[in-house]
């Protein structure tokens, strides 16, 4: 479903369209729920945190002035349950700028071969920090612009390139070092 | 933290959006000469490519759907009349989801089976459920929501009501002979159903 079509419905919603609702929540459910749930490790408590996104969709959309694509708009909104969340949990905190090691020359052939195994990166990004992991997953899950992710998590475009950057360079290493690992 | 804030700093963070195909204008071309004059990036590039492919490969479980629509729904009606409550805590919820769901289930499956009675969905309203004879129903604590879904499905019932503070639940059998089977079949499923009686019905 493209913009337009989503913002269609957002329109609707605002009028009070409980069918736009669930034809939003049709269409950006799975990736939604997919970008919760790879942060949490309860699936209920992904599904709560869902529920309270599009709930927030419901009473929110009239507030909605189209400045960002819908889909932007509503991970966003997803991006500051989850966070919101983890304060509220104390799990770990989304800001801690947690000491890093950046290796300059990860072995990027050894890389590409890590890369490829799901189980590899897995590991590797449940490694990174929260927000270095959010911007990575919305580069990759959703096909996201740097512009697009700095409007999800309410960030300057070039913050969300430093995360991108050490995020990569993060996620390279592990992958690099995991091979090593697992050849000897 | 240290930024992007030399050249192949920023090459280096934009080679993520190269990977995902978002780049463009002159900001693409430069990260594409960049890389075609260097294999190192090159090699980089094909990883980042492969790890996003990876990445939206991998499920991450199964999301809500249709339950979590019938949910919202639900919820949205609430929220038109009262005010919203706040959530409940996850280990009310995590204990309460078996019992919401299985109940969600019967609501969202079988409009779209087409093959129960007419049921608007979670509208709070119109519901022309036909009266038949009802099964009294505990489930047991063990049984997980896709167990009870598939049970119902499989005999055709519908909660009518529950679970009440004791966990019963009223289940609504299309006809006696269907009420005859589902209580051989639930008195079988040992595993499922923790107890079970029919309270009769026309």
């Amino acid at each position: 479903m493209n913009n337009a079509q989503l913002n269609a419905l957002l329109q609707a919603v605002a009028g009070g369209d409980k069918t736009a609702l669930a034809g939003l929540y049709r269409a950006l459910e799975k990736p939604v729920y997919r970008f919760i749930a790879s942060k949490m490790n309860d699936p209920f408590e992904a599904g709560d945190i869902l529920h309270e996104v599009f709930m927030e969709v419901w009473r929110s959309a009239g507030k909605f002035e189209g400045r960002s694509a819908v889909k932007t708009w509503v991970f966003g909104i997803a991006y500051r349950k989850t966070m919101d969340h983890f304060r509220k949990h104390k799990r770990i905190s989304p800001s801690d700028d947690l000491p890093e090691q950046v290796d300059e020359g990860p072995d990027a052939v050894t890389c590409l071969a890590a890369a490829q195994e799901a189980e590899h990166l897995r590991f590797c990004l449940e490694g990174l920090k929260a927000d270095h992991r959010s911007a990575i997953e919305l580069a990759f899950y959703e096909d996201m612009s740097y512009g697009e992710i700095s409007r999800v998590v309410d960030a300057p475009e070039n913050t969300i390139k430093t995360r991108i950057f050490h995020a990569k360079k993060l996620l390279l290493r592990c992958l690099s070092g995991r091979m090593k690992e697992a050849a000897t | 933290m240290t930024g992007p804030n030399r050249d192949d700093d920023e090459i280096q963070s934009l080679l993520v959006f190269l990977a995902n195909d978002t780049l463009e204008g002159d900001e693409r071309r430069a990260i594409e000469r960049a890389v075609a004059a260097n294999p190192e990036l090159q090699a980089e590039l094909a990883a980042l490519k492969a790890a996003r492919i990876q990445m939206q490969a991998t499920e991450v479980g199964t999301s809500p759907g249709e339950f979590g629509l019938a949910r919202l729904m639900r919820d949205v009606d609430a929220n038109r009349t009262v005010t919203q409550p706040k959530a409940t805590k996850p280990g009310l919820w995590k204990i309460a989801a078996i019992a919401a769901m299985a109940l969600l289930a019967v609501q969202v499956t079988l409009p779209y089976l087409n093959t129960g009675p007419d049921v608007e969905l979670a509208d709070g309203g119109a519901e022309s459920l036909d009266a038949g004879p009802t099964l009294t129903v505990v489930f047991a604590a063990t049984a997980t929501e896709q167990e009870i879904r598939a049970l119902l499905l499989e005999l055709e019932l519908t909660i009518v009501s529950g679970p009440s503070a004791l966990g019963l639940y009223s289940l609504a059998a299309k006809d006696e002979d269907a009420a005859a089977r589902a209580l051989e079949r639930l008195n079988a499923a040992t595993g499922i159903v923790e107890s079970v009686e029919v309270e009769g019905g026309d």
